[in-house]
């Protein structure tokens, strides 16, 4: 292709986020058809917790139960492979250094993901005795995101020359936002899910997050700009990540400030580390001192663990926890699930408002912050900031709630079964995204870039105030309320 | 070669900007308002 073919082409098909954003409702519709009784998505492979290895693979569907897990896998890794070099292809890249360097990527992150779904690894203390497992590590599948972390900066670091092979593959950016884009559909099924809640914890839920946002954000910008001396490009990613919802407001955040492509990354791999840290401390704090709470405790988790699967896990152990305590210490039986359902409100709507402080961020720096002298600030500078996957995360969004809204029962029941085809798929983007971050990050060129100093700011913010600040907002909103008790 | 694989070089740090310390008060000052404003809400609904 000319130079100048490759100069005309569309916007719309010449950058990663465009491409995000196309590959991200792809696969949501692949997985909305569904509704219409058509299973196009549940061969693709999903990972399970296992004891006995032959367990740990199988079609996400069980339309295609007799499929074999390895099947799947390889069904799966052939789809990616032809979807992701449609888009290589269109953005002017090598397809065949791309699908060479995917190749391995793709099976090394999922082994990764296998080993982190290891039983004694990822139960949580409430899935203890379904597995009969004396102990275990507490820390959910997500562990495989941890391992395909550490596996990757093991590659990134010592092996050079396999990393270079990999670098045409090495997108975890553009991995990421497919992800995003996939989770608007999974966020909008969960919003439709808790019209049903009491409209009191919802409500609650929604203020709390207001004040999340408001309180946090600054504080954390301010402390990374004034006291560690980072730049407005550092400070404001590092604010989405430490403050709202982690990877994905990290990497939206990076796209509305037009900062450099591995700051955003540097932050998610900073936020993963953390929040198993926060996942095996603070549901034992939660149950120590908030069993009378347990609202309180519910919501804490949502504030303050920065994953959507930690911070589901939390709120799932932080029930498990406090039910026990609560009976063992007062007689009390509650009913299961409520302080969950605390946790997942929380979570539901900080995951909401990224899309509007992407926006919101995205004029502030097109019109004030990277504002040169004599420049007029203008609507094209800023759709040019907006990170355009953003898009398709808030028009999942709104579609699955006007769909879900407008249809019941067993139609019901195959959106979100489609839906959640389709998120299995977020699943593995997440995989490969923790995977290629490894790769991507050479830790004596991360360290000259400030990866030290991010850390410390990491820590100060998180164990300083943002955990304690989440306490009172949650404290505030949520006390006094308790879950029901069994009858 | 060296010089090509190096990350691109970041700006110089600056001191906050007027528009940086108006986006931290703004945001922390609405925080603290809409935190009376919804806690009052919270006990009224």
């Amino acid at each position: 292709m000319s130079q100048e073919a490759k100069g005309a082409r569309s916007p719309l098909l010449k950058s990663e986020d465009w491409w995000a954003l196309w590959i991200g409702l792809f696969i949501f519709f692949l997985g909305f058809l569904k509704i219409g009784g058509v299973d196009i998505l549940g061969w693709a492979v999903k990972t399970n917790m296992w004891l006995d290895l032959s367990k740990a693979l199988s079609p996400v569907s069980n339309v295609y139960k007799g499929v074999p897990g390895i099947v799947s896998l390889i069904l799966t890794y052939v789809f990616l492979s032809v979807i992701l070099s449609i888009g290589v292809s269109a953005m002017g890249g090598d397809i065949r250094r791309f699908v060479k360097g995917f190749t391995i990527i793709f099976f090394v992150a999922y082994i990764c993901w296998i080993i982190g779904n290891y039983a004694y690894i990822a139960a949580t203390p409430d899935q203890l005795a379904k597995w009969k497992l004396p102990w275990s590590l507490r820390m959910t599948g997500e562990a495989g995101f941890i391992v395909a972390l550490i596996v990757g900066l093991i590659i990134g670091n010592f092996f050079p020359g396999l990393t270079s092979y990999l670098q045409d593959a090495t997108k975890p950016e553009w991995f990421v936002k497919t992800a995003i884009v996939i989770l608007g559909g999974q966020i909008g099924l969960n919003a439709l899910h808790s019209t049903g809640l009491t409209a009191q914890i919802v409500f609650r839920g929604l203020c709390a997050i207001i004040e999340a946002y408001l309180i946090y954000w600054p504080l954390v910008y301010f402390i990374a700009r004034k006291y560690f001396k980072f730049t407005p490009e550092w400070a404001a990613p590092l604010a989405s990540g430490i403050s709202i919802c982690g990877v994905s407001a990290a990497i939206a955040t990076g796209g509305a400030i037009k900062s450099r492509p591995v700051i955003p990354i540097i932050v998610s791999s900073l936020v993963v580390i953390f929040a198993v840290v926060e996942l095996i401390i603070l549901p034992f704090a939660a149950q120590a001192w908030l069993y009378k709470e347990p609202m309180v405790a519910g919501a804490w988790m949502g504030l303050a663990v920065k994953t959507d699967g930690a911070a589901a896990a939390s709120g799932a152990m932080v029930d498990a926890l406090i039910r026990s305590k609560a009976l063992s210490v007062m007689g009390v039986k509650w009913q299961e699930g409520w302080m969950l359902m605390a946790t997942t409100t929380v979570k539901v709507f900080i995951d909401i408002f990224i899309a509007v402080w992407a926006f919101i961020l995205a004029i502030i720096w097109s019109w004030k912050i990277d504002r040169r002298e004599g420049e007029k600030a203008n609507a094209g500078e800023i759709w040019l900031r907006f990170p355009k996957f953003v898009l398709g995360y808030a028009a999942l969004f709104v579609f699955v709630i006007l769909v879900g809204k407008s249809i019941s029962g067993d139609t019901a029941k195959l959106l979100s079964t489609g839906i959640g085809e389709a998120g299995n798929f977020r699943g593995i983007f997440f995989v490969l995204t923790f995977f290629t971050i490894g790769l991507m990050s050479n830790f004596k060129k991360l360290w000259e870039e400030g990866m030290g100093k991010l850390a410390m700011v990491y820590v100060i913010c998180l164990f300083g105030f943002i955990i304690w600040i989440g306490l009172l907002i949650s404290w505030l909103f949520f006390h006094g309320i308790t879950p029901p008790t069994v009858a | 070669m060296a010089e090509q694989e190096r990350l691109p070089q970041e700006e110089e740090w600056f001191d906050l900007m007027p528009v940086e310390k108006k986006l931290i008060s703004f945001t922390l000052g609405l925080g603290v308002v809409l935190l009376v404003v919804l806690l009052l809400a919270t006990h009224t609904i």
